[in-house]
Parts: structure tokens; sequence; C-alpha cells
């Protein structure tokens, strides 16, 4: 018998990414419960709770259950640790919280590289996310998702509605959501797909790349017969090529992991089961930079391999992400030619497209001529590249993606702002990233430590994510603790297929390409633990 | 021989530390908490008072307080499951019963225990002390910091001599070093060779024997068979311990060091790799260039590369020892 979920249990954005499912556009509120003393605060925030608890969306809703359509704005919920202890939740299930949810994410920001400006990181987040003491911090993270069939008036009806809920018992709004000294502190962080000059809605993000193909598939998620079908490509591959579902509690906790036991989580185990961790990641994305950076290089990898500007151009943004910008894997075409046959054998439209675009390994790669292993698509999602007896030459042993399986993250969120033919750095633009797991520190951090900004694992040194990672500019650091830090000038090496006769290219001096703005750890209660929460009875006793 | 091994010296030692209490800047404290403090100050990376060696890989220093208690020691369950009251032995039966404590281990002082690994042609106890000399000819004042409080250092070790015969009292047998050098495994021609007359003449006697002992099965005669029994007896034995006594030999013989694997050589190869990512990077359109022009920057700036780093010559220009990263 395989994992049956109450899908009325956990929230809506887990099981499914939104966009999936619709919803092109959200906003995300940030709360602090206020009030004058500590008794009062937490019957605030459990009114609050208690009140919005029947407008927070399920997995079941969002799904559309039986007749009823999914419903047109979604409201969704989560708590920072700060958070939970205003709302008066007891110390047994606190100190049942892993440390870095504690910690918060600003004080993991040395770990996570988001000190890589320098000594004054922080204050170049958001208003929003700038420091504040336990009572006037950021307590709840809202998100409010959009559905295609609702406008935006519906949007701010429904924001209106929860911000006067929240007015009612102190519950305020923690605004600005830009710079300190930014003229424009919006109230609320709004999010929106990129649509296509027809209006359609894309999976585009600023860089130009189709994001979020791939999405961890685990038990539970989808109906049993589905199960199997999406886990190809999507969830664990053994030595011998064959796929299987993840499992459950590496995105839910109360349920076994892929350590094959119920990692511990806090107690009563009702508080936790069903519910996740989520990290909110404001991504700045510098557009212009990009795009800059991406035209000088084109010129002097097109010399180097011998090809024509605009096949250099491609080959060499596919080579920095792994895949091409519309989604197809290195690992499945190499090369510019490649791609277009790929793309003529499965076009937009064609129903084996989907599972082409994630149905592979890189078994037949260990050396990256395909796709780099700096790569970002294979430094953050591995698949099978560090199967170790692979590496070690005893193919008969394979053990696939093992090393990979307890480091995977659900990718949620949306990008916000836009970017125009004549867009600058400045402006607002990139993703508002919200990674989903049941260990952050296990899994997210692992990957933005070890994967985007350690290049050991890649067997590329000191290099980072050619895209997402800190970049170093050198020498030419301006902060000194950034210029102590993150060391000699940052390079992507571009390792070439050695029949075909091309020396590896090196591209040297990448600017820093992805900035982030803030953030933080929060705890997503499953609906039982909302009630809960609400009620005051966590811990019955 | 485990304390040597691929062309280096596994030195693994466990010193006790004094625990008569001291003062420390004026305050009254144990050695083990000054000590503990002292660690915790040493210079690291380039500063390190071990980065002064241009042998030493690596060094640790590690403080331990006890042995750790490992719970109550268990009954065998088979005796247990037999009954208890069989057994007569009173300490057996008091193990049963969870109201008597057991009895646990303590070390009767802390040790600091201090492992390093440095380049070595032998292993001979020679590069152990010449290697001990060094360290503290160009770093006695951070070793006396560390190593004064522990038992008898103080009376005991006045020069390089002397310190080195101090640790060498502390040494005990490393059993499982480590050793990184040999990238891709040791080639099957450079490992320890098996001498394979020993080999085969250990398996020839035991053929003989087992060919006897078949022999004397198919033609039974009860009183001669009985002595052979004997005899084939003594005969296994004796080609079993030979073989045991063959293979603990072999495990003993150190493999090859490995090539360029000393910290000079290491070190150098670190430089070079980073100059020449460097001249890579700079010269990697020339490089594709296919005209006569590019060819000559090519071969010239390969030229000065050589010329300024001299990858021949392993003690300069090289990197730091003791320089981790970047």
């Amino acid at each position: 018998m395989s994992v049956v979920l109450d899908l009325a249990d956990i929230q809506g954005n887990i099981l499914d990414a939104y966009p999936k499912q619709g919803y092109f556009k959200g906003r995300t509120i940030l709360l602090t419960i206020g009030g004058d003393s500590e008794k009062a605060r937490a019957a605030n925030g459990r009114h609050f709770v208690t009140q919005l608890l029947p407008r927070v969306t399920s997995a079941l809703a969002s799904r559309g259950s039986g007749e009823a359509e999914p419903p047109a704005i979604a409201v969704n919920i989560a708590f920072t640790f700060y958070g939970l202890l205003m709302l008066g939740v007891p110390t047994r299930p606190l100190r049942g919280m892993p440390d870095e949810f504690i910690d918060g994410m600003a004080k993991r920001a040395r770990m996570l590289g988001d000190d890589f400006s320098g000594a004054g990181w922080q204050s170049k987040w958001d208003e929003a996310w700038q420091p504040a003491k336990p009572e006037s911090a950021v307590h709840i993270l809202l998100v409010l998702n959009q559905r295609y069939t609702a406008s935006p008036a519906d949007l701010d009806a429904v924001t209106e509605q929860i911000v006067a809920l929240g007015k009612q018992y102190h519950v305020e709004v923690r605004g600005g959501h830009n710079p300190p000294g930014h003229a424009n502190q919006p109230l609320y962080q709004d999010l929106t797909a990129l649509f296509d000059a027809q209006g359609r809605p894309t999976p585009k993000e600023h860089f130009g790349f189709s994001d979020g193909i791939s999405d961890p598939v685990f038990e539970g998620q989808y109906a049993a017969e589905q199960t199997q079908a999406a886990a190809i490509g999507q969830g664990a591959v053994d030595g011998n090529g064959n796929w299987r579902a993840l499992a459950t509690g590496e995105f839910l906790l109360g349920y076994p992991d892929e350590a094959q036991e119920i990692p511990g989580s806090a107690m009563p185990l009702a508080f936790s089961r069903n519910g996740t961790f989520l990290a909110y990641r404001k991504l700045h994305e510098n557009v212009a930079s990009w795009r800059k950076f991406i035209d000088d290089q084109t010129e002097k990898f097109a010399a180097v391999w011998g090809l024509e500007i605009d096949v250099a151009r491609e080959t060499l943004v596919a080579k920095m992400a792994g895949r091409w910008s519309d989604g197809v894997p290195l690992a499945k075409a190499k090369d510019f030619a490649a791609w277009q046959e790929f793309n003529q054998k499965y076009p937009e439209d064609s129903p084996e497209r989907e599972r082409q675009l994630v149905d592979f390994t890189y078994r037949d790669d260990p050396d990256g001529g395909k796709c780099p292993m700096t790569s970002h698509t294979r430094r953050v999602n591995t698949r099978d590249a560090l199967d170790p007896w692979i590496a070690a030459g005893q193919p008969k042993q394979a053990a696939g993606s093992v090393l990979n399986n307890r480091r995977r993250i659900l990718r949620r969120g949306l990008p916000y702002g836009s970017s125009g033919p004549d867009t600058a750095d400045k402006d607002e633009h990139g993703i508002v990233m919200l990674v989903v797991c049941s260990s952050l520190a296990r899994q997210f951090e692992f990957v933005q430590q070890q994967w985007i900004h350690y290049g050991v694992d890649a067997r590329a040194g000191n290099d980072t994510c050619p895209i997402v990672g800190n970049h170093s500019q050198g020498a030419e650091t301006e902060d000194e603790y950034a210029r102590k830090r993150n060391g000699p000038k940052a390079k992507f090496v571009v390792p070439s297929d050695p029949s075909s006769g091309k020396p590896p290219y090196i591209a040297e001096g990448l600017p820093q390409f992805v900035e982030t703005r803030g953030g933080d750890y929060f705890f997503v209660p499953s609906l039982t633990a909302l009630r809960m929460i609400g009620m005051g009875t966590v811990d019955p006793t | 021989m485990p304390t040597f091994d691929s062309g280096a010296y596994f030195l693994t030692t466990l010193i006790p530390i004094g625990t008569t209490p001291i003062a420390d800047d004026g305050v009254a404290t144990s050695p083990v908490h000054a000590l503990r403090k002292r660690l915790s100050l040493l210079p690291r990376g380039e500063r390190s008072p071990f980065a002064r060696s241009t042998r030493n890989h690596f060094a640790r220093f590690v403080v331990i307080d006890d042995v750790a208690y490992n719970g109550r020691e268990q009954p065998n369950t088979l005796l247990v499951a037999v009954g208890p009251e069989l057994s007569i032995d009173q300490k057996y039966k008091d193990m049963l019963n969870p109201v008597i404590a057991q009895p646990q281990d303590h070390l009767s002082c802390p040790f600091l225990f201090f492992a390093s690994d440095f380049d070595a042609a032998s292993g001979a106890d020679a590069e152990r002390d010449s290697y001990l000399r060094e360290l503290w000819t160009k770093s006695e004042a951070e070793l006396k910091e560390v190593f004064k409080y522990c038992l008898g250092f103080e009376a005991r070790v006045t020069d390089a001599a002397s310190f080195a015969k101090y640790i060498a009292d502390c040494q005990i047998e490393t059993t499982m070093p480590f050793h990184d050098y040999w990238l891709d495994g040791v080639p099957a021609d450079q490992l320890p060779s098996v001498p394979l007359k020993t080999l085969g003449l250990a398996f020839a006697g035991i053929a003989f024997v087992v060919f006897a002992a078949l022999y004397w099965w198919l033609f039974p005669d009860f009183l001669r068979g009985l002595w052979f029994l004997l005899a084939i007896a003594g005969g296994v034995l004796v080609g079993g311990a030979a073989i045991v006594l063959y293979i603990l030999d072999f495990g003993k013989k150190p493999f090859p060091a490995a090539p360029n694997s000393t910290l000079p050589e290491v070190l150098k190869a670190l430089y070079l790799r980073r100059q020449f990512t460097r001249f890579a990077i700079d010269r990697q359109l020339d490089a594709v260039g296919e005209d006569e022009a590019s060819a000559q920057r090519l071969y010239d700036s390969f030229k000065s590369f050589i010329d300024a780093n001299k990858p021949e010559n392993v003690a300069e220009p090289t990197q730091q020892a003791g320089s981790i990263g970047i």
C-alpha cells in the first residue's frame, strides 16, 4: 500500500505548483502580530488565524474537488519562529523545531552566501526584511495566488478583506518591498508570470530561461496509478535507469523519508504532520548585466569554438544553464543542430515533449562534454551524476541518484517585475523563490552551499554556479569584507567534447547576476495544525 | 607497519596531561583547561607553526578528557535464554541485576592526542626524530605553549633532541593511516611484491597433506590412520600458520610513495595549476588561431610562462605551505 495523503489537510502550492494549476499571478503579504502584552499578542494572533482558516486553500481545493472549481484567489499561510512564539505555541513544539528555522534566514547568511555583497549586506535587503526586534519582525507570510479566471480587482478585494481582518486584531502589514531609501515602498510583493506578445503566460524568467521544468515527484503526490509515470525523470533513479517516486517524508513532515525513517519533528505529531518548511527568497536578477555579459562573451566563444554568432550565443547560454533556453536538456541535445532536431521531433504541443524534457540521466556524460558539471541544472539536481560506483569504475554496483535523493526541493513561487529591452539592473525584477522541503538544512541549505557556491562536487575547484552563484570581482571588489571573503574573479569553464578537437572555453569575470533582496524561513502548518494554533490547543496537557 | 605508508610517516602520540592545578594568567585552573585555550589560539593557515615545516602534510591536536561510558555491559542473550540460574559466576549474575551498578572505566588523567603525517623515505625512527627536531627548531615557542601542560615536559625537554625523545616515548602504533595521493589507485606492478615461492610452497604442502589423507582414507588401516590423522592435523596447522603469517607480513609492507607526492611537489603542483589557469584564460584565443602570428604569440607566451614559473624547479616559485584554498 502506498502513501495516501489527506489532501484536505495539506496546504496548496506544496503538492502542485500553483502556476501549473492556472495561477499566473500572486502577491505575498508579510504580517506582524501586535498587542500590548505577550498574552494579548497571542490572543490577537490566534483570533486572526482562526478566522482566516476557512479561507486557507488546501491541496484538495486547489485541485478542484468534485463540482467545485479551484478558488479564484488561493490563500496560504506560514509562520516564522517568532510568529509561532508570538502565537503562544508551547515550548515543547517550539524546541522541537530545527535549528535553521529558529535561526531564520538572515542568521544563515554566511553559509548561504547571502553576505556576499559585503559587511552591510543586509542593508541592501528590502525595507520589509530589515532586522527587527522579535515583536516587530515578520511573523506571518500570506501567499495569495490569482487564478486565470480572476482579475486583479479580485486579488485586491481579497487582500483588503484579509488586511481588514488583521487590523481588527492588531495584525499589521509589514510593507516595504524595495531596498531602504527607495521612493516606492509597496505594502505587498506582487508576483507575475511573464506573458508573451500574445498575452499568454509563459514559464520564462527574466534571463529568458524556461523555469520550473524539473520538479520532484514523491509518493502520495498523485494518485497511485499516475505516480510511476510521473516519477520518470523527476523522482529517484537506480543504477539501471529505473525511476521511482521519492519518499513523502522529503517534502512533508510525519512520513518516512529517503533514509527509510520518520525524521524527528516538533511534537505533538499532529502539529507537524502534513506540514512542511518554506524558504522565501526574493532573488533580484541583474538582467542588463546578464545581457551585456552574454553579448561580450559570445564573440570570444564564437571565435574559440568556431561557431556562428547566433549559434554561439545560444550554446553559451545553454552550457551555463544545462538546458537550452526553451528547456530542452543538453543531456538530450548536446549541440545547436541536435537542439533543432529535438524540437522538430518533439514540437511544443507534442504529447511526448514534457517527458522528453525530464527523462534523462548523466550516466553517459561523466565529464560534462554534453552538459557541463558546473551548469546550473546539473548542480542543483545532480540526478545520477555523483554515483560513487560509476566514478569508481564499478558500473555493476551503480547506485543512481542515491546522493541526490535527500537534496531535492520543491520550487514554488513566481517572477516579479518586468524587464523590457532597455531595462537596467536597478529596475525591479527577479523571482520570489519559494523553496519547499521538510528539512531546510539538509535540502535547501545543502544545495545552496555545497552545490551552488562550491565547485568540489562538480570537480570545478572554486567555481560557483554560473547563473545563480556568487561571482567574485576579485581584486576589483570595493568592499573590504567582500574582497577578503570572495576570492579571485569568477570564471566558468565550458568543457569540450574531446572528439570535437576544440579546446575548453573559459569565460572569466562573471558579474553578479542574482542578488538576494530578503526573505526568511517559514513553517507551513497543516490545516489541522492551523486549527490547533488558532484554538491554542497545540499541547493539550 | 602502517606507521609508514606511501612515502609518509603517520605519527600518532598520546601524551598525558598534568592534573595538578596551575595558575594561568593569575587564575587558578587545571592544565587541561589552560591547554584547550592555548590550542584554540594556535595560529592557522600560513601562520601555523606546522606550516614552517616543508614535510608536514597534516597535523592535529585533540584533547581526550576521558573514555566515553558506553552503557551497561550486556549479558550473553543465549545464556539468558537458557536460564540465568545455570551460571555459577556471581559477576555474571550481577550483570543481570539492574539494581547493581556496574563498574565504569575512566582515565587517570586527560591525554593530548597529537597526530601528524609528513614525508619520509623509509619510516625509520631517525626520520621521525629529524622531523620533530626540525619542528622544534622552527616553532619552539608555539610548541612550548602547548606541550608545557603535559606531564614531565618541562622537566625533560630542553632542546630539539629531548623534544624528539619525549614525543617518541609517547608514540603509539598507527593502525589506520590515510593517504590520498594515489589518485587512481596503486598500479599493480608497484604493489608490494609477492614472494610467490613462499606462497607456492605453502600451497604445495597443503596439497600433499590432502592428497595423503585421501590416499589413507581410501586404503584404511586403523592404527596407522590414527597416527596419520595427527600428522595431517600438524601439517595443516603449520601450512595455515604459514599463510596467516605471510598475509600479515604482506599487509605490513608499505605501499610505494605516489609520484610527486611530497609536500614541496604538491605545493608546486597547486601553484602551477593556478598559474596555468591564468595562462589558459589569457591565451585561449591564440590557442585556436590558425595563423602564423597567433601561433608565434602562443609560443612566446608559453615560453614566458615556463620562464616565470619554472615547472622543473620544485622549490620556487611555489605556493606557501599552510595556505589553503584561494
